[in-house]
């Protein structure tokens, strides 16, 4: 594949991913499927594709918010404010289904406006386990999968069989296959991709058809494997935090503008995305289910985790030999607010520098924080 | 001519809340001094079992609202923003976190203060049960990790239609049964059913008390005020199934019942009725009592004091005490669909002849704040009430502002008025 192509290929994962509800709507026309959204993070999206629907994990765009504020405070979140800006402007509304998974009490506010707001989506919120230590989890997780399940179904017009749902698993984890090894690849050959592309080829994986994301994807690592490493010259740098939705652009074009070189992350939009596959023995439903409780990340959102956020990030940083970590934190996350202080102590202790920068739907200045991070550029020369 | 300022009427009763709750923090530093393990809770009181098990409890959010009420609060806050929180977060949260911080010798006061009344007894075991509010998950943990105890959380389901509340409370006693099993694991005893079922008894006169007393404010002029209940809520949540607490509350709903009898009300001239949702500024409760008195304005009622806690007292039955505690968890109006809640608020300011809603944003909590536009339309286009949002927080006295409180409240009572008018054209 000559190198013109890279661009052809990574055009057709910006065009989703730049005007995704836009896009979205043009292909549901054009190839009149079912469609159902999910919350990011913690629902299976496989359930939906099993069920012969595209699903889509809901992007927060750079929609300035509007009506939005007639039903929600400016003190929440702003994938959680976007998305019900969005959706009660009726830019959701081509949907056929909306499933939430229960992350935060924001996400499920938004889950309840859209249900409201949005009378032609069938909306529901798949209510988890959050906390896995609790007796029973395993068998609650599973009952709660088989109930949204069985709406699925109903949407769908079509049922669910282990058969379909293994092979919406396989595909699932091909695709996830496929993420990490762009993933060490970049890791091995920085700089090889910006790392704003990187964010656009993961977040298109949540919004394209999977079979078609991985074909491309396998046509851009065809060519990317075969490219020499680049010669880079500045700072290895982690990247930690944003949960739910994906950092700016103009940030992590800042992070690399002052000599960043990221070269691991455990973004949701990133490693923690594709870092874990669903196991293909056995019942699907329950496969899920073990992926869900026993093999997350460490995540603030869940409790009873073998291992603290704070302690994983140390280990990740250490075995990436990056130099410094920064964490991305988006205001009023909640869950992340909570860990914040536990990782800066963890970081301390193990003598990683770290800066904290938090973000904003409505991008601020951007010149206050490249003042810092050039600061920090120069700590860790 | 000197100008007689109006004030709050306060209720006589209410005054010995405090009293109550110096004593029992006393009694848990002394029951800690004397080895007994202590539980630290947030949330919903479903700490009664520890209790129960003898083991004394602290209630985060009680502590907190109390300090805050006499502005002592400021130094758990900067603790917590010492260890690297950042405002944003729940206050109440970060409140006992800061705490959790000093009683653990990381943070230390300035020798000036009170250091009895901010060193707390360091616990065994910790509880959430923040029903419907996801904070409480990541709060707990940071409480486990801090001092390495365990910590149990509580998960009450939300309840997106009317049948879902069934199989949430047969959820919910099952979590207890395994709470139940920790706390003998802990405390190395078999449970002491008995002490429970005998807790109950007063929980269940307590808040029956205290719900029939509420609803004498349906009363014109209301003998007691929202701040009045916002107080009283000690009595049903950080000291419930203390002894004490029934002779409270029917010292209490006598008042309110003598009052009503003498006509007077929590107001000294009410003209406007109001209704409160979110949570109240902890820091200025005597400060718009009174602004509110100034103004002819009673608040009646609000969802925080009369829709959360122990909202089920009728399904109290000491021979079920676990069902009897998980109906009075699962039916919260925080784990309600928005269609109940309006539903519920409705019927509400019908009952108790509501003029207007005052909103306070309590910025750091999202879920109390979870539908408030929506409540806001959803009762003015049902009964034509006009509402106003005013700023605050629970215990972060930094977010609030009395010129913009003064501001709304006159519009909103202008509103009113102006409505009134036209009612009569």
């Amino acid at each position: 594949m000559p190198k013109s192509n890279i661009k052809e290929v990574m055009n057709k994962f910006r065009e989703v991913v730049d005007k995704p509800y836009e896009k979205l709507r043009q292909w549901k026309k054009a190839n009149e499927k079912k469609m159902a959204g999910c919350s990011p993070m913690h629902f299976p999206e496989e359930l939906i594709h099993a069920a012969g629907m595209l699903p889509v994990v809901l992007q927060e765009t750079d929609e300035t918010i509007t009506t939005g504020f007639s039903y929600i405070y400016p003190f929440f979140c702003g994938i959680t404010r976007n998305l019900i800006d969005v959706g009660v402007k009726g830019q959701l509304s081509f949907l056929d289904g909306l499933v939430y998974a229960d992350i935060c009490v924001q996400n499920r506010t938004a889950a309840s406006i859209l249900r409201q707001n949005l009378p032609s989506v069938y909306v529901d919120v798949a209510q988890l386990p959050s906390s896995f230590t609790r007796k029973g989890v395993m068998e609650d997780t599973i009952k709660e999968l088989d109930r949204i399940k069985a709406n699925l179904e109903k949407l769908a017009g079509r049922n669910i069989d282990d058969t379909s749902l293994k092979q919406s698993i396989a595909a699932y984890n091909k695709n996830r296959s496929l993420l990490r090894r762009l993933h060490n690849l970049c890791q091995k050959n920085p700089r090889l991709l910006p790392y704003r592309d990187m964010q656009v080829i993961v977040q298109s994986s949540m919004l394209m058809p999977k079979e078609e994301h991985t074909q491309l994807l396998e046509k851009l690592l065809a060519e990317m494997e075969g490219m020499k490493p680049a010669s880079v010259k500045g700072s290895r740098l982690f990247l930690s935090g944003h949960l739910c939705q994906s950092p700016k652009a103009d940030i992590l074009d800042l992070i690399e503008g002052v000599g960043g070189i990221i070269v691991d992350d455990d973004l949701y939009t990133g490693y923690r995305y594709y870092a874990i596959d669903v196991e293909m023995n056995g019942s699907p439903i329950e496969a899920l289910a073990k992926r869900h409780l026993e093999k997350s990340l460490p995540v603030p959102t869940r409790t009873g985790l073998p291992m603290r956020w704070e302690k994983y990030l140390v280990d990740r940083v250490k075995a990436s030999k990056a130099q410094g970590i920064v964490v991305l934190m988006v205001k009023f996350c909640e869950p992340h607010l909570f860990y914040y202080p536990f990782i800066k102590e963890a970081l301390t202790k193990a003598s990683i520098p770290h800066i904290m920068v938090e973000t904003e739907h409505e991008v601020v200045s951007l010149e206050g924080v490249r003042t810092r991070l050039q600061a920090f550029m120069e700590m860790l020369k | 001519m000197e100008t007689q300022v109006k004030k709050a009427n306060k209720l006589d009763s209410t005054s010995l809340i405090g009293q109550m709750m110096t004593a029992s923090f006393a009694d848990i530093k002394r029951q800690a001094a004397e080895g007994k393990q202590v539980v630290w809770a947030n949330g919903l009181p479903v700490y009664v079992l520890a209790r129960a098990a003898d083991m004394p409890v602290l209630h985060c959010e009680g502590l907190v609202a109390g300090l805050a009420a006499k502005r002592l609060e400021k130094p758990f806050q900067d603790a917590a923003e010492a260890f690297g929180f950042l405002p944003d977060a729940c206050s109440y949260a970060r409140s006992f976190i800061g705490a959790a911080r000093i009683t653990m010798g990381d943070y230390h006061l300035d020798p000036s203060m009170n250091q009895d009344l901010l060193l707390m007894p360091k616990p065994a075991l910790y509880v959430n049960s923040a029903g419907g509010c996801g904070t409480g998950r990541p709060w707990g943990e940071a409480m486990a990790t801090l001092f390495n105890i365990p910590v149990y959380h509580f998960e009450p389901r939300f309840l997106w239609n009317e049948s879902d509340l069934k199989d949430s409370v047969a959820d919910f006693v099952r979590q207890e049964q395994e709470f139940i099993a920790l706390l003998e694991k802990i405390t190395g005893r078999p449970y002491d059913w008995n002490r429970l079922k005998e807790m109950l008894v007063e929980v269940k006169r307590t808040v029956t008390l205290r719900n029939e007393a509420m609803k004498l404010c349906q009363h014109i002029p209301s003998p007691a005020s929202f701040f009045d209940w916002a107080t009283n809520i000690a009595a049903v949540a950080h000291l419930i199934g203390l002894p004490g607490t029934g002779d409270l509350l029917q010292k209490t709903r006598e008042e309110v019942e003598q009052r009503i009898a003498q006509g007077i009300g929590a107001m000294p001239n009410e003209k406007y009725r109001l209704y409160w949702d979110g949570i109240l500024t902890w820091g200025k409760i005597g400060v718009l009592a009174n602004k509110f008195a100034a103004l002819d304005a009673c608040v009646v009622a609000g969802a925080y004091t009369h829709l959360v806690w122990w909202p089920r007292p009728e399904m109290i039955d000491p021979e079920k005490p676990l069902e009897s505690i998980a109906y009075n968890c699962c039916d919260i109006m925080l784990l309600r669909s928005y269609e109940h809640r309006i539903k519920v608020l409705a019927d509400f300011c019908r009952e108790y002849s509501i003029d207007g809603l005052v909103v306070s944003e309590t910025q750091t909590c999202r879920a109390f704040n979870s539908h408030a536009f929506m409540i806001m339309d959803g009762l003015a286009r049902r009964l034509g009430i006009p509402a106003v949002t005013i700023g605050g927080d629970s215990c972060d006295i930094r977010f609030y502002s009395d010129a913009q409180v003064d501001t709304r409240l006159q519009a909103l009572l202008e509103t009113i008025e102006a409505r009134r008018k036209v009612r009569q054209v």
